[in-house]
């Protein structure tokens, strides 16, 4: 059984039609996107008789969406590289899709869960000494960022940021360097944009040497202000929940949790 | 609908769902909020949401996402 490629998006229609049962596991929130899959070729679809999987191809790897009716019936999954991730809310992980996908081969990778905090809520900036932050206006300040952000966050998640939009993030002023002060030494950088009415924190990584000198919280501090039209300015982030140092200092800066995570499963 | 307030609160604790009249519309709630309403209103309620039906209007407000609940009791 090889994953057909899903050409219109009534085929799409039908397939969650077959497959989406009361009771039903599944992680299909493409909705919007599946259009412009469709278009560019990159929606497949993986089914059996109670289950199926969407893939959407991306770069070397695929992404799994997936609608389970049964637990007992495993699909043959194709060779390439593929993640998925599970979308839960509270405490525990939501261990029935867990083992479903174990039996065929996935493993566990990242736990991430999102915050959120309005502008009112938040806590009063703190001063980090002998640091310049500013929005990244020169090309070569963006592409250190890419690049230290790529080599901070695997590719299975959805952070690869590729150099080709270096141009687009100078043009949106999305991007927050930090540097040091005195020698222009690149310490850290931040990216984010706003979209569906709040500022999203999307990326933000130091260099190894600068960690705990509360560059993070000033790139944070910054992205903060960059987002701030009044007290309702909403801001929204991902953290992952093992980095522990990140989600303290969210949590002291005024963040609370969505009761929204995802554990993302690869297969390799 | 109290009990709709219920369900909507339990998902996102954070959201005014008693004031907010645009949830879709200023992006307060995502996709993967109206994939977990659609099964918490399933269960709770015995509707089944077709995604044809998930028109953006239809979830703006607890009071369109009760009205569109009621609409597909009615149906039944």
């Amino acid at each position: 059984m090889k994953p057909q490629k899903v050409d219109t998006y009534e085929q799409y229609i039908q397939l969650v039609e077959r497959y989406n049962h009361k009771g039903r596991f599944t992680n299909d929130y493409l909705q919007n996107e599946v259009a412009d899959l469709i278009i560019h070729d990159r929606l497949f679809a993986l089914c059996g008789q109670d289950n199926a999987l969407l893939l959407v191809q991306k770069d070397g790897f695929c992404r799994v969406y997936y609608y389970v009716n049964n637990t007992e019936e495993l699909l043959v999954l194709p060779e390439s590289e593929l993640v998925t991730e599970i979308l839960f809310r509270g405490e525990n992980d939501p261990e029935t899709e867990v083992q479903w996908l174990e039996r065929m081969g996935f493993k566990k990778n990242l736990v991430r869960d999102q915050y959120f905090a309005k502008y009112a809520s938040l806590t009063q900036p703190v001063i980090i000494v002998g640091v310049k932050i500013e929005i990244a206006t020169a090309i070569e300040d963006v592409i250190w960022a890419i690049r230290l952000f790529n080599a901070s966050f695997d590719k299975w998640s959805g952070d690869y940021i590729s150099e080709a939009q270096a141009q687009l993030l100078i043009q949106e002023k999305a991007v927050l360097i930090a540097k040091d002060l005195l020698d222009g030494k690149r310490l850290g950088a931040l990216q984010f944009e706003t979209r569906q009415g709040a500022c999203w924190l999307n990326h933000v990584a130091v260099v190894p040497e600068a960690r705990g000198k509360k560059i993070g919280r000033g790139l944070t501090e910054a992205y903060i202000e960059q987002g701030h039209v009044d007290d309702n300015s909403r801001y929204m982030l991902w953290v992952q929940r093992q980095n522990v140092s990140a989600v303290a200092m969210y949590c002291n800066k005024g963040f609370a949790p969505m009761n929204k995570s995802t554990l993302s499963m690869i297969k390799l | 609908m109290e009990k709709l307030l219920e369900i909507l609160k339990g998902i996102r604790p954070d959201v005014d769902f008693a004031n907010e009249t645009a949830l879709i519309d200023d992006g307060i709630l995502d996709s993967f909020d109206v994939v977990s309403i659609i099964s918490e209103l399933d269960d709770a309620f015995d509707v089944q949401i077709r995604i044809n039906e998930l028109d953006p209007e239809n979830f703006n407000s607890a009071e369109a996402i009760w009205k569109l609940v009621q609409e597909l009791k009615d149906k039944k």
